[in-house]
């Protein structure tokens, strides 16, 4: 998976190099809007990440030379400005995604996956596997090693969730706004405690722990994970 | 075309609109008086002018009785007493029977008509040399049996009237310059006078400066039209205090609120540095650090939303809302941490439909909500409640627990304020910024938020109007 970012900020750019290629993308970075420019209509990539305050043609100029080439690349936005009329612009000028500065770094990897998830043919499945968990999602009923587990729709749609992004370090926020429409952050310990309970009932009775804390970041559902 | 040029003073304005109507009236007057003198001048002349030629018709008449008089005595003798009168009698031919010294009765005898009597406004003027001359002719036909169609002419000079008129009407004409001239100037002072309290005014506004924003103007001694200025400036000035001590405060608050994380940060930092450590604890101290730069973005992006409201940058996308099913969808959010902390959300009220922005209805709500939560002792239920209310949608979230003293509830929606001074709890509980946020999303709607309290009863009500007046 290749990705290219186009951001001038030094560090932030390094800091966000360094993070994707340690998530396992091919990352290639341009520090400046020319050489953003050039690298996108030279080389493919799945996904760009764009800054849209450049020093010299802005993140919007090079999204509408891309456009107009007909270069389809899936593109998320990075902005400073989080005013509706910027985001709106954004994404008329077919921006895919957008993200306001500063934002953590969890958050900006589940919204690459979810692009880059979003050009894939979307596999509609009737059950999901992680270990000896197992999801039917047409009876929406859940079995950990073939016992049965008594799940809440919310719990359930929480277990889905994780279930279809499992290995991802999932965001509280992210969690809020996709199980429970919470399209806000909140500071509460809602979201911990909805983990709790879900970790009460598929992981305590186990040996196998599935549902890892990532400090500071969030959620992650992964069967061979050490933290 | 559009003049950039100033308007004239206030005072010089009035001064000539005062002057030009006084002048304007004097202008009128003098007309009229010039033309009522004028008028009785002619109406003189006209009555002599009669009495003359009747003087004249009598002489001739007069020739049956005392014979051995010439016409031309009779003539001269008949009219005395008279200024400035002159007659002529003439034959049909128009060949003069008799006539005076003065004045040169042809152009009268040549242009005007015959009348039958005289009237003020029937006489004929003319002028001979230097002399104005009015007149007019009679045929009376009584003389006709001593002379055919003998002719009456009568005139008189009017150089008299012309010299009054003129020298009347340069009088006339000078006093009312002089008046016009002193109607404005007096005008002028006297509204630069009436102007006086203005210029105090705004010498006293002039001295006000950040530093004494507490000072009002005193409307006592001010002339009753500026009485609703000063009310009403003091007003603003009142609000522009009252916003400038918030943003002191803010900014103070906010230096203060940033000084802590940061100092945690860099102090940390400098002990892990201080010696080596192993790799758990190097992780520790990041893990720690990356929660006290969750905590300072959390805050700095909730301060950005509250300036944009200031600023109204935020546009409501506001669209039809069962409140009562987003109340059902955040009560389902929060069940699992009301249960953990047992206290039970206690849902009641009607299905309400209201034009609201539903992500900042959500957020007001959860702050509320979670706010009721976390202060709520064990086993206390939660009330939440959503009626109806005329035109208004009426959102109530009750919870137990202390009371909140009167000192703190007034400003529970201050920014960054928190009833506890020391601020010590660690948890997560936000900054002090939650309820700034509820107050800011309620103002956006055009709604209002409210606190009571009272032992064991702290209730939030929250006020959506249902039909949004258009923003």
């Amino acid at each position: 998976m290749k990705l290219l970012i186009i951001e001038d900020e030094a560090k932030t750019g390094e800091y966000l190099r360094k993070g994707l290629t340690e998530a396992g993308f091919s990352v290639s970075l341009a520090n400046n809007g020319l050489d953003g420019h050039h690298l996108a209509v030279t080389e493919t990539f799945e996904l760009i990440i764009l800054d849209v305050m450049l020093p010299d043609i802005d993140g919007w100029q090079i999204l509408r030379s891309l456009r107009e080439r007909h270069c389809d690349t899936a593109t998320l936005f990075l902005t400073a400005r989080d005013s509706v009329d910027d985001r709106v612009k954004g994404l008329e000028l077919g921006a895919d995604d957008y993200l306001v500065k500063p934002f953590a770094f969890a958050e900006l990897l589940a919204r690459v996956r979810t692009l880059l998830r979003r050009g894939q043919p979307k596999s509609e499945l009737d059950e999901m596997h992680i270990a000896d968990l197992t999801l039917d999602l047409k009876r929406r009923v859940a079995h950990r090693n073939k016992q049965r587990i008594n799940l809440t729709n919310k719990e359930f749609a929480l277990l889905e969730l994780m279930l279809r992004r499992q290995g991802e370090v999932l965001p509280r926020s992210l969690i809020a706004s996709q199980v429970w429409d919470m399209n806000f952050d909140s500071d509460t310990n809602v979201i911990d405690v909805a983990i709790r309970r879900l970790r009460s009932k598929i992981d305590d009775d186990f040996e196998t722990k599935l549902i890892h804390t990532v400090r500071g970041m969030g959620y992650v559902l992964d069967a061979q994970r050490e933290i | 075309m559009k003049s950039d040029r100033r308007p004239l003073s206030l005072a010089l304005h009035m001064a000539l609109l005062v002057g030009l109507a006084i002048v304007l009236c004097f202008i009128i007057l003098g007309l009229l008086v010039q033309r009522s003198v004028l008028h009785h001048f002619n109406q003189q002349d006209a009555d002599e002018l009669r009495v003359v030629a009747l003087s004249v018709e009598k002489a001739i008449l007069g020739l049956d009785k005392f014979t051995g008089q010439t016409l031309e005595s009779r003539l001269q003798n008949a009219v005395s007493g008279h200024h400035g009168i002159y007659f002529a009698v003439f034959d049909k031919q128009g060949l003069p029977i008799y006539t005076g010294t003065e004045p040169d009765f042809s152009p009268l005898l040549n242009n005007a008509s015959v009348i039958k009597s005289i009237r003020a406004d029937n006489l004929y003027k003319w002028q001979t040399g230097d002399h104005q001359y009015q007149g007019a002719i009679l045929t009376p036909e009584s003389l006709n049996r001593f002379i055919d169609g003998a002719k009456i002419a009568v005139a008189v000079t009017t150089d008299f009237h012309h010299d009054f008129m003129q020298n009347f009407r340069k009088t006339l004409w000078g006093l009312m310059l002089l008046a016009g001239i002193l109607t404005i100037a007096a005008a002028w002072v006297a509204i630069r006078i009436g102007h006086r309290p203005l210029h105090r005014l705004s010498k006293e506004i002039q001295n006000i400066d950040v530093h004494n924003l507490s000072h009002r103007l005193n409307s006592d001694h001010a002339p009753e039209e500026l009485s609703e200025l000063i009310q009403a400036f003091n007003e603003m000035i009142s609000h522009v205090e009252e916003s400038f001590q918030k943003l002191s405060q803010f900014s103070a608050d906010i230096a203060h609120e940033l000084r802590t994380p940061i100092t945690n940060l860099s102090t940390q930092t400098q002990v892990a540095l201080n010696k080596d450590r192993s790799t758990e604890e190097y992780r520790d101290i990041l893990y720690s650090s990356l929660e006290e730069y969750d905590r300072l973005s959390v805050m700095i992006r909730d301060m950005l939303w509250l300036a944009k409201t200031d600023n109204k940058q935020l546009t409501l996308e506001k669209t039809s809302l069962n409140l009562a099913e987003e109340i059902k969808a955040l009560t389902d959010y929060f069940e699992p941490l009301a249960e953990e902390k047992q206290v039970p959300l206690k849902v009641s009220g009607d299905a309400v439909m209201a034009e609201v922005d539903r992500t900042m209805f959500r957020r007001a709500l959860n702050n509320l909500i979670s706010n009721a939560i976390n202060h709520s002792p064990a086993g206390a239920d939660v009330g939440i409640c959503v009626t109806q209310q005329e035109n208004q949608a009426l959102i109530t979230i009750e919870n137990g627990g202390k009371k909140i003293d009167e000192k703190h509830l007034s400003r529970l929606f201050d920014r960054f304020y928190q009833t506890d001074p020391s601020r010590g709890n660690s948890q997560r509980e936000g900054v002090g910024l939650g309820l700034a946020i509820v107050k800011s999303i309620a103002e956006l709607h055009h709604g209002s938020i409210e606190v009571t309290s009272v032992p064991d009863k702290t209730r939030f009500m929250l006020r959506l109007p249902i039909n949004s007046p258009n923003q």
